[in-house]
């Protein structure tokens, strides 16, 4: 079970917390949380999600989208992509509306 | 006899006063490129009263000890203090710099790492000095020089052969940690210079040295995690280190030997590669 799946984020459309800063250096981003002075560096990999966690798209898009542009596995990229944006979501950098379908 | 000179560090105006010339001949080959004749903000003194020397911060008694080693360490801490805590718009930077003509270097790192004795060695080897522990970033993202004296631990200021020739009256203000200028290593001072070079370097005695390439999204959370100010410039100051990085190559340096240390920072700012790990 992913972190994703355990957090019911399948179906999710996850979008970034408001006053969150990011900056992409190359294929990776750091963000800085203002109001906890901390900052969070995302590798390539999670840039990848990250960057298509615009709200609108749900986790299965997601990992379609990066599966059709990296050649992977589309079975193993949503595995992936579920344990990033739990990831994300646990540490309080990517919220999921709670109307959004699917959500638990 | 007392003697005082005021000079601009950061965005404090130090005055520094002392009641012996040879230490006012000292702090003036040290502090002589920041000279101002602008009214001091903030006022240290290091006055000797028989054999006691007393470090007095605006009128205030700070310290008192019999070591002029030490009295003249706590100044040059307080100093720097004063010129840190006056600073509000510049993002100032745990790091230390030096430029080339091919742009400049950050060598960035906690304390201990062997920041201070690298950039020596730069400096040195022909680098202009910039800094050695508090580097400005303004609100472009620019490099701004604060060229306070090089703090070297006294083996690291044994692996320099010019400082052997140190006036030898200065002697006894030098004790667990020394204090020089880029003139007293062979070197000058740098300039406003585009950042091309990001090293972390961390001393390991014994160590030999190798070079690990490191993401600048590394090295901007390791530079920011190092700042004096950061969480007061909050935003901003993400963004400037971001600027700042730019396209700089960054890499981390682990080692004992600074003199390889400092040929791989001289062939990174080169256009020919020499790869040594």
């Amino acid at each position: 079970v992913t972190a994703g799946e355990a957090a019911g984020l399948t179906h999710a459309r996850p979008s970034p917390r408001d006053g969150l800063a990011a900056v992409r250096l190359d294929d990776e981003v750091v963000l800085y949380d203002e109001e906890t002075a901390t900052l969070h560096h995302l590798n390539a990999a999670a840039t990848m999600v990250w960057e298509r966690c615009d709200g609108r798209r749900t986790l299965q898009s997601i990992a379609i989208g990066i599966a059709r542009d990296t050649g992977a596995a589309l079975e193993v990229v949503q595995a992936d992509v579920e344990d990033v944006v739990g990831r994300l979501v646990g540490a309080g950098l990517l919220v999921v509306d709670g109307d959004d379908d699917g959500v638990n | 006899v007392k003697i005082a000179t005021t000079y601009r560090c950061l965005d404090a105006v130090v005055e520094i006063e002392t009641s012996d010339p040879v230490l006012a001949a000292l702090i003036d080959e040290l502090f002589g490129v920041m000279a101002v004749s602008d009214p001091p903000t903030v006022r240290c003194a290091l006055v000797e009263q028989a054999r006691t020397y007393v470090i007095a911060v605006d009128g205030d008694s700070v310290v008192t000890t019999d070591s002029p080693a030490y009295a003249f360490a706590h100044l040059m801490w307080e100093v720097n203090r004063a010129a840190i805590a006056a600073t509000t718009t510049d993002l100032l930077l745990h790091a230390a710099a030096a430029t080339h003509d091919r742009g400049a270097v950050l060598v960035g790192g906690t304390s201990g790492s062997g920041k201070s004795t690298l950039v020596a060695a730069l400096v040195g080897s022909g680098l202009g000095y910039v800094t050695d522990d508090v580097l400005p970033v303004d609100g472009l993202g620019r490099v701004v020089p604060y060229p306070k004296p090089i703090g070297l631990g006294e083996d690291a200021a044994s692996l320099f052969a010019t400082l052997r020739a140190l006036r030898p009256e200065y002697r006894p203000y030098m004790g667990e940690e020394w204090f020089v200028a880029p003139a007293m290593l062979g070197g000058t001072y740098g300039r406003v210079t585009p950042l091309t070079l990001v090293v972390l370097p961390r001393y390991e005695p014994g160590a030999a040295t190798s070079v690990t390439a490191m993401s600048r999204a590394e090295a901007l959370v390791a530079l920011a995690g190092g700042s004096f100010n950061f969480a007061r410039l909050g935003n901003d100051a993400f963004a400037r280190v971001a600027v700042l990085l730019g396209e700089s190559e960054c890499y981390r340096i682990v080692g004992s030997d600074v003199d390889e240390m400092v040929t791989f920072v001289l062939s990174a700012l080169s256009s020919e590669r020499e790869e040594i790990a």
